[in-house]
């Protein structure tokens, strides 16, 4: 099946917090943001150029905001190629975009890997990742986040039980800084 | 063999008048309590403390130590697993839920990438969750013509253990949104949350005892949840999906008089009649 904008909004992702407040100095720092997005991984595993695998995902977030409720759209992919003996594997890149659908408009967001890296994976074909992506929204050019990929690397070099962990500290405009958590768990 | 009672207490209760298998067609799920052997399912949870390598107590597991696991293996690596899901009562049971198309779990050619495998799912306490059931719930991807997905419960759980739920009759909503999306799909299937979908029930939760056993539809929404049992119970399971021998040749069935797995898939046209 082709992904489609139509499609897109079929996807969804249960809850996004993105809430402020004040802090006792009387700055603005925001007390809460924390994103949990619900990513489906498409099953089909794809090679996007010779020996390189690519996976997409998608989501729909509702953004719960002091403004209102937001929703966004996520989408994205991770390109990838594992060694013959499956011990290894090298992430090529890793990019989700957020778009905009509706409710208050907090920007779109983005979050890339910086370049490509290369992890082992366990005997038991679990892999964990520590990754720094580059996050983007209209309050930061490229602000860097620590994620955490965890996952299984199939035989067949599918990637299957993906979850992710991401937090930073990522600018919020007039409120100052605020740190961004971000979790996508496994579905199963 | 008869729908098994809930142990939990559910927002939703499967109806014990049902057979597993009307139960199945019109639900996307059955329960079959105690199918396997306590004994078999003692070998397979020692097996699965080996693959994980934790010996302690399933009480005093939790989130950090040994951690939520998603951990696949494949067949010959661990054999007590392999005797659990090759079990006689649940070859019965999937014999006559293919009928003539006969069933199998996949290759067991070394060689084969593709081979028969299975999946250990461990989701022990979690001190910072809380005792929640998740809403919505995702349908996996892949073929949902592909065959049926096993659970098998290796250790006791209670409520709000990390259980696995299932939401009633929602294959058949799925199967309606196909049926009128058709023309998107080339054979592949991305799965999906669809939040405009109804749910026509609350969720079903899994509250098992080792042995229990459920079958479920692959266009059945369903969800795993957070672990936080009052007694500190772990969730610890074996999933593993089975294929029928000979594979449906369309897309959808057109008859409503085929094997368990037939009539599953064969809701709207049904319907539509």
């Amino acid at each position: 099946m082709r992904p489609t904008a139509a499609h897109a909004v079929r996807y969804y992702a249960p809850r996004t917090r993105f809430r402020g407040g004040t802090n006792g100095l009387g700055g603005v720092v925001l007390s809460e943001h924390q994103i949990a997005i619900e990513m489906t991984w498409s099953d089909q595993v794809s090679e996007c150029r010779s020996g390189v695998l690519e996976r997409r995902l998608a989501a729909i977030s509702c953004i719960e905001s002091d403004q209102g409720d937001s929703t966004y759209s996520f989408s994205g992919h991770i390109r990838y190629a594992a060694t013959a003996d499956h011990n290894q594997l090298h992430v090529k890149e890793y990019r989700v975009r957020g778009i905009h659908l509706d409710g208050p408009d907090l920007g779109s967001i983005q979050y890339r890997t910086r370049g490509e890296s290369l992890f082992e994976v366990g005997s038991d074909r679990c892999f964990q990742m520590h990754v720094e992506l580059l996050w983007t929204d209209r309050n930061n050019t490229d602000a860097v986040v620590q994620s955490v990929l965890r996952g299984t690397l199939l035989e067949n070099h599918k990637l299957a039980y993906i979850s992710t962990s991401t937090n930073g500290t990522i600018a919020l405009g007039e409120d100052g800084e605020g740190e961004v958590c971000l979790r996508t768990p496994a579905l199963w | 063999m008869k729908a098994g009672q809930s142990t939990a207490p559910l927002a939703w209760e499967i109806d014990e008048a049902r057979d597993w298998q009307s139960h199945y067609v019109e639900h996307g799920f059955c329960v079959l309590r105690g199918l396997i052997d306590g004994l078999m399912c003692s070998s397979a949870l020692d097996e699965a403390r080996r693959l994980i390598d934790d010996t302690r107590p399933l009480e005093e597991w939790d989130s950090i130590r040994p951690g939520q696991r998603h951990t696949v293996y494949y067949y010959g690596q661990a054999p007590a697993i392999d005797e659990l899901i090759e079990h006689p009562a649940l070859s019965s049971v999937l014999r006559t839920f293919f009928g003539q198309r006969a069933f199998q779990f996949g290759s067991t050619n070394g060689a084969d990438p593709d081979r028969r495998r299975f999946a250990l799912w461990v989701n022990p306490y979690d001190a910072g969750a809380r005792r929640r059931l998740l809403p919505m719930g995702h349908v996996d991807s892949g073929s949902p013509f592909r065959g049926t997905a096993i659970q098998i419960a290796l250790a006791r759980t209670s409520p709000f253990s990390g259980n696995t739920t299932f939401f009633p009759g929602s294959h058949r909503e799925m199967q309606r949104w196909i049926e009128e999306h058709k023309e998107d799909f080339d054979g592949s299937w991305p799965g999906g949350v669809y939040p405009e979908l109804r749910r026509q029930f609350p969720p079903w939760e899994f509250v098992a005892k080792p042995g229990d056993v459920v079958l479920s539809h692959h266009l059945l929404f369903h969800s795993g949840n957070p672990s936080h049992a009052d007694d500190r119970s772990a969730r610890v399971s074996v999933r593993v999906e089975v294929f029928p021998e000979h594979p449906l040749t369309e897309k959808r069935p057109d008859s409503a008089d085929g094997s368990v797995f037939e009539r599953s898939l064969a809701h709207y046209h049904r319907s539509n009649r």
